[in-house]
């Protein structure tokens, strides 16, 4: 590389072929052209991977019934060239496989448990005539009451919709004497906070193809976790690892929430092609996929903190519910993300944290940027707005007193190995937003404010997880023309693996990074590397990359083809123990902080956003625009999150917001530009000193508008989205 | 009924058995321009954006019927063109693209707001794409690659 700096930017290696609409998203692909081209991101096109003239059109049947045991099932008359396909078509096991459940069927069998469950896969050469018959699709339930909301959960309305106690999961922590810290405290902060459901909102709506090829099965689309969707398939389809060849095309963003969707829409559709032979297409509309696809887990937080008479904390007790849908799905990780980031960037001397995940007659909640941490890091910061009320001091002030070290004690009585530069963040903050003298200087209810928060953000998975379940592995070849290709499953949904792994194999081999190969994931030619979540892309597996470009370097033979490989082993000194959950839950953290100003209107109730920046610790930026684009993408996420993303459901459970009039993400015009800027602090674990950024950038931008708007009218703000509505009800609330 | 249309250029005659057909599947499905996407098909994100005689239009709202006649500018025939080959550059060094599934929509209203205003400042730029969503970017580096593209083509916008 000619920059001896891996942060200075370049150009996206995929940007051209995106902004010439060369690139091939799974809707834009051929049919029926010869084999043997390839398509930009390097992933063949042809009929022999599911793009033949044969292919069928798949349309899923969905329960029109929120709750109930099925009955019936009622079929139309079925045409020549059409199959419908349900539970009784499944050759291996009838549920999706997930990382940590198996509760959600493939295809609903005796029960139904939301609108929406796929009941039925119905395909055929004409997409009316598919229409039409899923029109004539019946089943009878056996209703029960509906259970729409946490609520309604914990007062099993209707019976127990899962096990006896409508409780999926707990996560339960203790630290020391919270009972005695609260009977000595001299002040006692509480409050109740609510976050809402999310949309992803990828741009680009879920579609697969899957087709049969002998004993084989193949899909491929739109979707950030090959691997997984090759589990799943040959799971329900009873194959083995090598029968299910998995492909990703251009995909249009994620998000998480193509994280467990491919796997419950590619399942059922791979059942169709196993049993019709022939290649199965499904593309969802807008309506379709905000309706039905998984969103993020609404949550209540309750912090109560206890406080000595010089405002030290002694201990905080927290309770923590996230709403998991009708399934479990991926709702005991979120829950410990959740609880494992509860509190934040500070030192607790003791605690009782109890964290419930519920169920409820709704969508299963999934995968969604931050994945539990911008629910409890929302109920956190605002209670310390509040605990900072309560005892009349300045809340930085008091969050800064309370700022982890290096070498304290995680939640799981881990240990923060690695340098904190917090203080470095918020002088950095400060410099930029004068955070400080603009909070002191808009008085309170002034109708203009300014918020701060604080994130803390564990990278990779929880605890043993990367060594335990992932076991990820990747590997390099080198042609004898000396071409080197990275052979990895991470996808590139927008967030930049194109371009930072390029760079770090160039960097490694003293080569230009587009002279380095990555074609898009073919699990036919890339080992597993494990899924594109948990903030683990970049410093895992762009780790094991580097380790394998060091190892090609160092053996390099001009004129040969090598392969090189690598496999991840944990940090020495990590521990972790599944059971009790204690010891190192994270290999490291991301750390950062985020900055709002707000002006509210008094008669609309709306408000503008005036300011925003995202100062952070990424360890090392291996490119600058690839992690500001985060920053900024993350705090619009986070602000529409705040401010305006309201997803409500209906008497039965269904989204009332499915099209895109109804549901408010930001345009240009909401926001202003969000500051970015990163400090260094390299980790010795990561691609030259990177650690993982992509979710916390969307973690707390949030929380930081809510306490910029409690600053502008005066009052608390505990629930978000604040819509002017929200906004009207609490100002009236507290006249 | 037969539609005629000079898409990109070229002169092209396309048999439609229903007038309400929507421009983005014609020109997406029976002449194979696949660079215009559907992000809702319902006027609302601008992932369909095509100049239709020189205005942008959501091409998921135009019934064939009443294009045909027309001149139609695709994300590809932009692409043909120096002033979207500026554009195009600007977007990939400037990171205006990340999961690019807006990004040809973008490419198209970032156009047509330069053809109408050279050197729009950045309060202008986000006027001129305020019909177009992007999920992954929130918008700043989309106008860097506008203001880039401003600068850089200097004199190609008329
Ligand atoms: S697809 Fe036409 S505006 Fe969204
Ligand atoms: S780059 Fe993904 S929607 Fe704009």
């Amino acid at each position: 590389m000619k920059s001896k700096n891996i942060s200075e930017t370049i150009p996206r290696p995929d940007g051209m072929a995106k902004a010439t609409g060369r690139a091939l998203y799974i809707a834009d692909l051929p049919q029926g052209d010869a084999d043997g081209r390839t398509q930009d991101g390097g992933v063949p096109v042809g009929p022999s991977v599911g793009l033949g003239t044969n292919q069928l059109v798949g349309r899923f049947y969905r329960s029109p019934h929120p709750r109930g045991r099925i009955t019936a099932r009622r079929y139309p008359q079925v045409p020549d060239g059409y199959t419908i396909v349900d539970a009784t078509h499944v050759p291996g096991k009838n549920q999706i496989p997930m990382a940590a459940s198996r509760d959600l069927p493939c295809f609903a069998d005796e029960e139904v448990r939301y609108i929406g469950q796929i009941v039925a896969i119905v395909v055929g050469p004409d997409p009316q005539v598919v229409d039409e018959l899923v029109d004539g699709i019946e089943i009878d339930v056996e209703a029960r009451p509906v259970c729409l909301n946490m609520e309604e959960s914990i007062a099993l309305k209707g019976g127990a919709i899962h096990g006896t106690d409508n409780v999926f999961c707990r996560v339960d922590l203790d630290r020391g004497d919270v009972d005695a810290a609260f009977a000595h405290a001299a002040t006692v902060a509480e409050g109740v906070y609510d976050t809402g459901f999310q949309e992803q909102f990828y741009m680009e709506g879920q579609g697969l193809i899957t087709w049969r090829d002998g004993d084989r099965v193949g899909v491929r689309g739109s979707m950030q976790c090959p691997y997984y969707v090759n589990h799943a398939v040959t799971h329900v389809l009873g194959l083995p690892h090598d029968g299910v060849r998995v492909i990703q095309d251009t995909v249009g963003g994620a998000f998480g929430g193509k994280e467990d969707y491919p796997e419950i829409m590619g399942a059922p559709m791979a059942v169709a092609s196993w049993v019709t032979g022939q290649p199965v297409k499904m593309l969802m509309d807008r309506v379709e996929d905000m309706a039905f696809t998984s969103k993020r887990h609404p949550s209540r937080c309750t912090y109560r903190s206890a406080w000595d008479a010089q405002g030290h904390l002694l201990a905080m007790d927290v309770l923590i519910d996230i709403d998991g849908g009708a399934y479990e799905s991926y709702t005991k990780i979120v829950l410990m993300r959740a609880v494992f980031t509860c509190l934040g960037v500070y030192n607790v001397p003791a605690f009782r944290i109890r964290g419930r995940g519920l169920a409820t007659n709704t969508v299963p909640s999934g995968a969604f940027r931050g994945f539990g941490a911008p629910q409890s890091l929302f109920g956190l910061e605002m209670h310390m707005e509040e605990a900072a009320r309560t005892l009349g001091v300045e809340s930085l002030e008091l969050k800064k007193k309370l700022f982890l070290q290096k070498g304290d004690s995680t939640i799981t009585e881990g240990t923060f190995r690695d340098t904190i530069i917090l203080d470095e963040l918020v002088a950095e903050a400060e410099r930029l937003s004068q955070y400080s003298q603009k909070r002191a200087q808009y008085p309170t209810g002034g109708m203009r404010g300014i918020g701060m928060s604080f994130i803390i953000h564990g990278c990779g998975f929880t605890g043993d997880g990367e060594q335990k379940i992932i076991k990820g592995e990747v590997a390099l070849e080198k042609d004898e023309a000396g071409h080197v290709e990275i052979l990895c499953a991470a996808v590139d949904f927008g967030q930049g693996p194109q371009t930072t792994f390029r760079k770090v194999v160039a960097a490694v081999l003293g080569k230009e990074p587009e002279e380095i190969g990555f074609r898009y994931p073919d699990t036919d030619r890339v080992p597993d590397s494990g899924p594109t979540v948990a903030s683990r892309t970049m410093m895992v597996v762009g780790y094991l990359i580097q380790k394998a470009a060091e190892d090609l370097r160092d053996h390099w033979k001009e004129g040969e083809f090598q392969r090189v490989e690598q496999k991840y082993s944990m940090p020495p000194g990590m521990a972790w123990d599944q059971e009790k959950l204690l010891g190192d839950c994270y290999a490291t953290y991301g750390w950062g902080i985020n900055v709002c100003e707000v002006e509210t209107d008094p008669v609309t109730w709306e408000t503008k956003v005036v300011g925003a920046w995202g100062i952070y610790d990424v360890g090392k930026a291996v490119d600058q625009r690839v992690v500001d684009g985060q920053i900024q993408g993350g705090m619009s996420q986070s602000l529409g999150y705040g401010a305006m993303e309201k997803l409500e459901i209906d008497h039965s459970g269904r989204f009332r917001q499915i099209t895109m009039s109804d549901y408010m993400v930001p345009t240009s015009l909401d926001f202003p530009r969000t500051e970015a800027s990163t400090v260094d602090n390299p980790y010795p674990y990561g691609p030259f000193g990177a650690k993982g950024m992509g979710e916390m950038v969307h973690d707390a931008g949030h929380a930081a508008y809510a306490a910029a708007v409690e600053q502008a009218v005066g009052k608390p703000c505990p629930c978000i989205p604040l819509v002017p509505e929200t906004l009207l009800n609490i100002m009236e609330e507290h006249r | 009924m037969t539609v005629k249309l000079t898409v990109n250029g070229e002169e092209r005659q396309v048999e439609v058995k229903d007038g309400t057909r929507r421009l983005l599947d014609v020109i997406r499905e029976d002449l194979g321009l696949t660079g215009a996407k559907e992000g809702c098909g319902e006027g609302e994100c601008g992932a369909c954006s095509v100049l239709l005689n020189g205005q942008l239009v959501n091409s998921c709202l135009v019934p064939i019927a009443q294009a045909d006649g027309s001149r139609v500018l695709t994300p590809e025939g932009l692409a043909q063109t120096p002033e979207g080959q500026v554009l195009a550059e600007a977007f990939t060094e400037c990171h205006g693209a990340q999961c690019g599934f807006c990004t040809p929509g973008m490419m198209m209203a970032s156009a047509a707001l330069l053809y109408r205003n050279s050197q729009p400042n950045e309060q202008e730029i986000r006027e001129g794409l305020s019909g177009n969503i992007c999920r992954c970017t929130g918008y700043d580096m989309i106008i860097d690659a506008v203001l880039m593209a401003a600068q850089k083509g200097r004199g190609l916008w008329g």
